[in-house]
């Protein structure tokens, strides 16, 4: 991995870009990569769930996961106040995507959520430069 | 009897599955959600396991699933993508309301959901048209 590709054996070139945009919705793409990529392995009888890059990969989807939840944490938060106290009469129409939008958000925290749990029994699948395990 | 209720089985299991070759058990759910935001993460997988080729001119686009895998999240994408750009649109209206103190205090955070929102509506859009031009060829997939 360089600072700006992270290793994803899946991908043509066996890595990808590692920022694609500057909001960390913008990671939705690479974390449901590696989530639906990963492995699980019984290891003395506990579940390690395998990721197909390296350790440094690893950290690196880590960190856009605690991103990724504290801007939808944000963004949901500043969105239930608006809909507190916004004047229906004026928005009523908009506020139905709105809380659709709530639901979208609520629902991809809980999946990064799952996946940030999971990312501690992770272990990467490149052990070692340019081995796989 | 039992022919039947296997039958049911593998049906309500499968719904709302798609093929992924690289998935644990071969298929991903793209239902597992009511608003369809899931189905950008099923997007971001296929998107970067992607493998193009090119003969001459042309560019093709080996997809990690089948046709009505594709269809699939082609449809899917295109809900959520219709989702996305009206919040955005409500959103806008909305912070124009700069009288209202709590949308003021709030404008920050709505400036980087609006940021946010926009840029996964650019990805998921070059997406869909990318994976409906493979539809339309039904090469490489």
């Amino acid at each position: 991995m360089t600072n700006k590709t992270i290793k994803f054996t899946p991908a043509q070139e066996g890595h990808v870009i590692a920022n694609v945009g500057k909001s960390a919705l913008s990671n939705s793409f690479f974390i449901g990569a590696m989530a639906l990529t990963a492995k699980e392995k019984i290891q003395d009888g506990d579940v390690v769930y395998q990721y197909p890059t390296d350790q440094a990969g690893i950290e690196q989807l880590q960190l856009k996961i605690d991103g990724y939840i504290e801007s939808l944490a944000d963004a949901i938060s500043a969105i239930t106040v608006i809909n507190t106290f916004v004047d229906e009469t004026e928005v009523g129409s908009e506020l139905h995507s709105i809380n659709w939008l709530l639901c979208g958000l609520s629902e991809s925290i809980e999946i990064a959520s799952n996946q940030s749990v999971q990312l501690r029994k992770a272990e990467p699948l490149i052990v070692t430069e340019g081995l796989e395990k | 009897m039992n022919n039947s209720k296997t039958t049911q089985e593998i049906e309500k299991t499968s719904k709302g599955y798609i093929k992924f070759n690289h998935a644990e058990e071969g298929k991903i759910n793209l239902c597992s959600g009511r608003s369809g935001f899931n189905s950008l993460f099923a997007m971001g997988a296929l998107e970067l396991t992607t493998k193009l080729s090119k003969s001459g001119e042309e560019v093709h686009y080996a997809y990690e699933t089948d046709k009505q895998g594709l269809d699939e999240l082609i449809g899917k994408s295109g809900e959520v993508l219709t989702n996305i750009q009206e919040a955005m649109t409500a959103i806008s209206i909305i912070m124009t309301d700069q009288e209202n103190e709590n949308i003021k205090q709030n404008t920050p955070e709505l400036a980087w959901l609006l940021l946010g929102l926009n840029e996964l509506s650019a990805t998921t859009s070059d997406n869909l048209e990318r994976m409906n031009r493979t539809m339309n060829s039904c090469k490489h997939i």
